[in-house]
């Protein structure tokens, strides 16, 4: 792929990285942001000991899925595996984020799914965001695990850990990210103020559609 | 030392307390931030009465751990012994921050430590975030139970007062003290909705490792986390 491609999704790993930092999605050292390269079993990823405020585009890294170096610079980040193991089975997918927003991660310590309370959690994320088990960062397990937790859906809470969500594209994984922190934030608050209500599965097709239509990234054969 | 090296480390200070001001860890007139001067039981720190907003070089006290102030124009916080007893406590301790950040304080008010509940706090704190006895402001058993506190860690809550974060380097400290903020409201949160499922007995011997090898400051082998 020629290097002015390159350069401009590295731009965009670098937009996306400091959009979520912006959105108060993850602190510096923490969380990734990974996109693809074209059709090449590569991808640009943020490096370890990532410092959003600070980061440019040429410490951003670039990798091949077997974790092959194929730039200079930073190491990759060291939770690379769980991005390779999204980008490796949804052929879809071109970005991966991983945060440990805090709401989210509430859930992730009480080990608590958030239950379809809104439409729009639908539309964009295919409906409820189920809690992985446990398995361990910076070990194959956690794609396993990730992406048992994900099934057809773009975002899931990662057990005493965080969250990762995937998008067909990068402003679509930031909404996903966005919108997971704010559905966990909802449903924490409604679970203390009261019992939430769940929304009722019979009138939820459309939005199902929706989702299918506009921003699923799974292979086919996932999807109900 | 020269006067560069001298200016570099005062703009570091400012900078990282404007940085956790912004973050909302600390607010005028408390927390306070200090660095080791290499080689000499010396440090530069935060002045008392602290406005983070207006906060200036020429504002950053220079300090014996004995007390003696050397070079300001400005009186230091009055928590500088708890930092001058921590250095010498812990040789590669290079930077200290001090905040009375919200639900950390909330934390230790109610006497609650953080256990383990992600591995990004094992790698980094070192483990559980415990909290010290409580002591008054400013004497010796502040300091002296703040630094067990810590134990082999980073970090800890100090009983009905605030945070103490340890590293070896300012932007390391930095990191400790966010993250001891975020661990606390994560870990109010979990425990308003019933209780965290702690991962101390399995992310342990994974993560300890990789914190003894980057971010370690004490002097001692962990036994536990």
């Amino acid at each position: 792929m020629e290097q002015d491609k390159i350069k401009e999704l590295r731009n965009s790993v670098v937009e996306a990285a400091k959009s979520i930092f912006s959105k108060g999605l993850v602190e510096n050292n923490e969380g990734n942001v990974s996109i693809r390269v074209g059709k090449n079993e590569e991808y640009l990823i943020t490096p370890t000991a990532n410092q959003y405020d600070t980061l440019t585009e040429d410490q951003i890294v670039h990798m091949a899925f077997d974790g092959t170096p194929l730039s200079s610079g930073k190491l990759p980040s060291s939770e690379a595996k769980l991005h390779t193991a999204i980008f490796k089975s949804r052929p879809k997918v071109q970005c991966v984020i991983h945060t440990h927003s805090t709401f989210a991660t509430m859930l992730s310590v009480v080990r608590k799914g958030i239950p379809i309370i809104m439409e729009e959690q639908i539309i964009y994320l295919g409906g409820s965001i189920d809690v992985s088990n446990y398995g361990e960062a910076h070990t194959d397990d956690i794609g396993d695990v990730a992406l048992k937790a994900l099934g057809y859906k773009n975002g899931a809470i990662l057990a005493n850990h965080g969250v990762i969500v995937c998008g067909k594209s990068a402003s679509n994984a930031v909404k996903n990210a966005e919108l997971v922190e704010k559905f966990a934030k909802i449903y924490w608050g409604s679970l203390l103020v009261g019992e939430p209500h769940l929304l009722i599965e019979e009138n939820l097709e459309r939005f199902h559609k929706m989702f299918q239509q506009l921003f699923a990234n799974c292979p086919r054969k996932l999807l109900k | 030392m020269s006067l560069t090296d001298d200016d570099q480390m005062r703009l570091e200070i400012v900078n990282a307390s404007k940085k956790i001001y912004s973050r909302g860890l600390v607010q005028a007139g408390e927390g306070n931030l200090s660095l080791r001067i290499p080689g000499k039981d010396e440090m530069f720190i935060t002045p008392t009465y602290n406005s983070y907003e207006d906060l200036v070089k020429a504002n950053i006290v220079h300090i014996k751990f004995d007390g003696i102030v050397m070079n300001s124009t400005r009186q230091p916080s009055s928590e500088y012994r708890l930092h001058a007893d921590l250095y010498k406590a812990r040789p590669k301790v290079m930077a200290i921050i001090h905040t009375h950040s919200p639900y950390a304080t909330m934390l230790s008010a109610a006497r609650l430590k953080i256990p383990v509940l992600i591995e990004e706090q094992v790698i980094f704190l070192g483990g559980h975030v415990d909290v010290s006895e409580f002591a008054s402001a400013h004497t010796e058993e502040f300091s002296k139970n703040a630094i067990k506190g810590l134990g082999t860690r980073n970090a800890t809550l100090m009983a009905n007062h605030g945070v103490l974060a340890c590293g070896k380097s300012m932007s390391d400290t930095i990191k400790m003290a966010e993250l001891v903020e975020k661990l606390a409201w994560i870990y109010y949160g979990a425990k308003l909705m019933g209780g965290p499922v702690s991962i101390s007995d399995k992310s342990c011997p994974m993560f300890i490792e990789l914190f003894e090898e980057k971010f370690a400051t004490h002097e001692n082998l962990i036994s536990d986390c």
